[in-house]
């Protein structure tokens, strides 16, 4: 009645262990995207890690520049001494307003004086190339060729000519991430232009839309409203164009609308950015309070 | 000896190969097509030389790719496990498939890939995607064989030049 008891694994077996495993590499994935996505301890690795994946991208933004560069190098005269006309063209017409603006600036410095005011107008901004890779289409991210070495820093404001882009997420040494305002996790605080009402562009993972959730019926909204930042957050400074209303509508319960913005600035991977070095003047912190709760007994 | 040595340099070149192209840009009408390389590399070493590739590998590689497209630590790298885990477990079949029906099933696989995909991006609060967000699968499935072709032929001539 002596049974062998087979000592070789049976095919249950290694199953049941690459089952096991593969539990055991699920759990430590969901840790670790748990921690990163909550801690932000990570971080620093990445940091790190992007010396190394900047020669990928640099290798992977190749094919691109090399078409580019292939189109400049063959595109028709003809089209060059056009573009460059209409270019200069628009400059003139940008320096007309320009001075036109100038004076109107001269006179608000006046009246800031007079007010007591403080805050500048000036910005500084810096160009930086846009690192023409994919990151993954469905995800509002983008690379820029700046990194800490140039100053960059983690929340700086990302403009275009027409408006605002986004605001950087995390910097490396050589290359910086930045999220655009169309992301679902990116909130950002707006004014309306004609109104001043202030509210919260929310982005809503479409290139072409944000979503401004909870605004009272009673607030005059009208579709071609421009939205400007309101500063409010302070990583903004006041001011930028952000969208511009396209469509309200009434929300479910009918309390609030709905307005649907679309953004001013080109959110395309390709091209060049402004980073923003001005500093948004920090709001005045109220000096922190000891206890909210309950006043004691016997106080 | 050297049919190792060739088929290992094959192997780590094939999957930086295919981190590059998952990296570069294709015009935007094209974009939502973009097949998921790694996947698809990592699937054919599956059922190619499951000997050397595991979970492990898997996993790795993938915290690589996460930390290179700036995702979320550890969502490709799961991504990575849960088809290499069934690529294996299905091996033995799919590896006998002609080569369209090998196609179909990794669709199946690519599909069930973007549910994965479709789940931590939920969780992570980041929002329900556009309808176009299934159709890199079926790239994916028509890129199959002539990836297949192309690897294959790449390690026979390397067994060939020995």
């Amino acid at each position: 009645m002596a049974y062998d008891i087979p000592e070789k694994p049976t095919l249950f077996d290694q199953e049941a262990s690459a089952t096991l495993r593969l539990a055991a590499f699920l759990l430590l994935g969901i840790v670790l995207m748990v921690a990163d996505h909550r801690g932000g301890y990570l971080d620093r690795v990445r940091s790190w890690f992007s010396v190394l994946a900047h020669p990928m991208y640099v290798v992977a933004s190749s094919p691109a520049r090399l078409s580019r560069w292939l189109s400049e190098g063959f595109s028709e005269r003809q089209r060059l001494v056009d573009d460059n006309r209409a270019m200069s063209q628009s400059l003139l017409l940008a320096e007309a307003r320009l001075n036109r603006l100038q004076a109107v600036q001269q006179q608000n410095l006046r009246l800031r004086e007079l007010l007591g005011a403080k805050r500048s107008l000036g910005l500084q901004v810096r160009f930086a190339e846009l690192v023409d890779i994919d990151l993954d289409p469905f995800r509002h991210r983008i690379v820029i060729g700046l990194g800490s070495r140039d100053g960059v820093f983690a929340g700086q404001a990302v403009i275009d000519a027409r408006g605002v882009m986004g605001q950087v997420l995390t910097v490396g040494p050589f290359s910086s991430h930045a999220i655009l305002i169309t992301d679902p996790s990116h909130a950002l605080p707006v004014q309306v232009g004609r109104t001043g009402l202030r509210t919260i562009a929310f982005g809503t993972g479409r290139p072409d839309a944000l979503a401004l959730p909870n605004i009272p019926v009673s607030a005059d909204l009208r579709t071609g409203d421009r939205l400007y930042t309101s500063g409010l957050g302070g990583i903004f400074p006041a001011g930028l164009p952000v969208a511009q209303v396209v469509d309200i509508a009434s929300d479910d319960t009918g309390n609030f609308v709905v307005a649907r913005a679309v953004p001013e600035a080109r959110l395309e991977r390709s091209g060049e950015v402004l980073l923003l070095w001005d500093e948004p003047a920090p709001l005045p912190q109220p000096p922190p309070t000891d206890d909210m709760g309950l006043p004691e007994e016997g106080e | 000896m050297s049919t190792n040595r060739h088929s290992q340099w094959l192997f780590w070149s094939s999957l930086l190969v295919a981190l590059l192209l998952a990296l570069v840009p294709l015009p935007a009408s094209l974009q939502p097509f973009k097949p998921y390389m790694p996947a698809l590399v990592m699937l054919y070493w599956v059922l190619e030389a499951p000997d050397g590739i595991g979970l492990g590998v898997a996993f790795g590689f993938g915290l690589i790719a996460d930390l290179l497209f700036g995702t979320l630590f550890g969502e490709q790298a799961v991504r990575l496990a849960i088809l290499v885990f069934l690529g294996m477990r299905f091996r033995a079949r799919i590896r006998f498939f002609p080569l369209w029906q090998q196609a179909l099933a990794v669709l199946a696989l690519l599909l069930n890939d973007r549910v994965v995909v479709l789940g931590i991006r939920v969780f992570a609060g980041e929002g329900w995607p556009q309808p176009s967000f299934w159709l890199s699968p079926l790239a994916g499935m028509l890129l199959w064989p002539w990836l297949f072709l192309l690897m294959d032929g790449l390690g026979q001539w390397g067994r060939a030049r020995r």
